[in-house]
């Protein structure tokens, strides 16, 4: 699996993490946003770090067809 | 009339009433004496419906006098987790927000164990919201310790034979780890086996509903009544739905894949041994088991399952928690936090890690009868400090396959342990029948627990 990576501001990732939510939902900044952002912000590092191809789909794959498992 | 009859598994339940040694009324009456005697120590049920039950229980006797052609489960007792519908009884999800509330429908599910004849004893605890802050409920193996969760109530009234069988959820690892807690069997069926209309929901990509009960048998007879599409669930595709006890008798799987590396440094030093001591007793018994590791490493299966669960969450919950964010419990407050923070192109990489991982675990099994993992990395936690770390059943949730747990003894504080089997989608007759050798052959069996403490 090859590498990603992050290219934003990772200093000011969790700030800016709060900071949105605040905007766009109304959440209070208080220690339970700092904390949550600081996990969020760790999170979204480790799936920066996973490479996509363009074409790969979020879309799970179709369930077998006839009930008794996919081989 | 048997005296214990509460001590019926539910598939023994079944076969005492059509031998004419037992009554439908008998059966929940025992079972009814049972609950009043340990409910106030083990608190697992939100409702116990007395009338209701024994109504329906007269009801299917009745019918069995007359010869009447009943359904398959015509006078089995079972409860719901409280985010389940069940039509007239009180749903509230262990939330204040759903106080009182009583849904005028049952449930897909529901609706179909009543066709089947099925007899609602009642309703059990589930955690707020199906999240992870304790509930009041207590493991009957030991009551200082969890019954997991967010199951709670599911797992811990079958283990103390208050009931046969009780469904439950899983959106992480909420049915397989309180089975395992609990000591007693659970399916968490492929993605979309059965349809999730009529309960509370955690994540549509994620929400499986779950069977909890004392033999993989019992699972099997309550599958092939729940399973199968549903208007109301577009994750539940029309995949046939088999007889699922008559297929699953038991069969001994030929090739198993053994996640050792990628747990083993998490787990307990006593899940490692009992587990070493599993696969080694499987390989005695002509198993071929080989070691492997997951194609994503743990921490970023955790990342992609944990931001797209709190993303749905938040979606489900976004304007009730924004009014009434104080009635939120502190775990379901981060979880709808987190959703609130996550950046829409991170949540479809999660979701596009989960097609990669779902087709890399399609893969697995064409090669494999069987993958192997601990359900749970150690015993149980003080009931009232966590419901304990799901992260060993986070994989199979995320990529949708089936798994099942099965009690393998006790560790040294005589506490139970669980073994984690996994199968290939919509292969549920396989796994269970897999499960049910590894029951019959190896004596991985559920004993009932006599509460103490």
């Amino acid at each position: 699996m090859g590498e990603g990576e992050f290219r934003g501001d990772a200093d000011r990732l969790e700030s800016q993490i709060e900071e949105m939510a605040h905007v766009v939902y109304g959440l209070p900044k208080n220690d339970l946003s700092k904390s949550v952002a600081k996990n969020v912000a760790n999170q979204l590092l480790i799936l920066s770090a996973i490479k996509f191809e363009k074409e790969e789909e979020p879309i799970r794959p179709l369930p077998p067809v006839g009930g008794r498992g996919v081989n | 009339m048997l005296t214990e009859a509460w001590k019926l598994t539910l598939s023994e339940g079944l076969d005492q009433m059509a031998e004419g040694k037992l009554s439908a009324a008998e059966w929940t009456q025992s079972l009814i004496g049972r609950i009043d005697a340990l409910e106030d120590r083990v608190k697992a049920w939100t409702q116990v419906d007395r009338q209701g039950a024994l109504a329906a229980a007269e009801k299917a006797d009745t019918l069995r006098t007359a010869g009447e052609v009943q359904g398959s489960l015509a006078g089995v007792p079972y409860a719901a987790k409280d985010i389940i519908d069940i039509k007239g009884l009180r749903r509230e999800a262990g939330s204040p927000l759903y106080t009182g509330y009583v849904p005028e429908e049952d449930a897909a599910c529901t609706g179909r164990l009543r066709e089947a004849g099925a007899v609602a004893l009642g309703k059990v605890v589930t955690t707020q919201f199906a999240n992870r802050d304790p509930s009041i409920t207590r493991n009957p193996w030991n009551l200082d310790r969890s019954p997991g969760g967010s199951s709670s109530g599911s797992a811990a009234a079958v283990g103390a034979g208050m009931v046969p069988a009780a469904l439950g959820s899983q959106t992480t690892g909420s049915t397989l780890r309180p089975a395992a807690y609990c000591g007693v069997m659970a399916l968490k069926p492929t993605y979309g086996r059965i349809p999730r209309s009529g309960i509370v929901k955690v994540s549509w990509n994620f929400d499986h509903l779950g069977i909890i009960a004392r033999s993989i048998e019992d699972i099997a007879r309550l599958l092939e009544v729940v399973s199968g599409p549903d208007p109301g669930d577009q994750g539940a595709p029309d995949v046939v739905v088999e007889k699922y006890a008559e297929t699953s008798t038991p069969r001994k799987p030929r090739r198993a894949l053994f996640y050792k590396s990628d747990f083993f440094p998490r787990a307990s030093d006593e899940v490692a041994e009992r587990m070493l001591e599993a696969t080694a007793l499987l390989k005695e018994n002509g198993v071929q088991v080989e070691e492997g590791m997951l194609s994503l490493n743990l921490d970023q299966i955790h990342a992609a399952h944990f931001l797209g669960r709190c993303v749905d969450s938040a979606t489900y919950h976004e304007d009730m928690f924004i009014e009434f964010s104080d009635e939120y419990a502190p775990s379901v407050g981060m979880t709808v936090t987190t959703g609130l923070m996550t950046p829409a192109v991170h949540y479809l990489k999660a979701m596009r890690l989960q097609a990669r991982f779902t087709e890399a675990m399609d893969a697995v099994f064409k090669k494999y009868d069987i993958v192997i993992l601990p359900t749970q990395l150690e015993a149980p936690p003080p009931w009232e400090e966590s419901t304990g770390d799901p992260l060993f059943n986070e994989q199979l949730t995320f990529s949708g396959h089936p798994a099942v747990t099965l009690p393998m003894g006790c560790g040294a504080d005589n506490m139970p342990l669980g073994i984690q089997l996994g199968g290939r989608r919509f292969g549920e007759s396989d796994l269970l029948a897999a499960a049910r050798w590894c029951e019959e052959e190896l004596g991985w069996r559920s004993e009932i627990a006599e509460p103490i403490g």
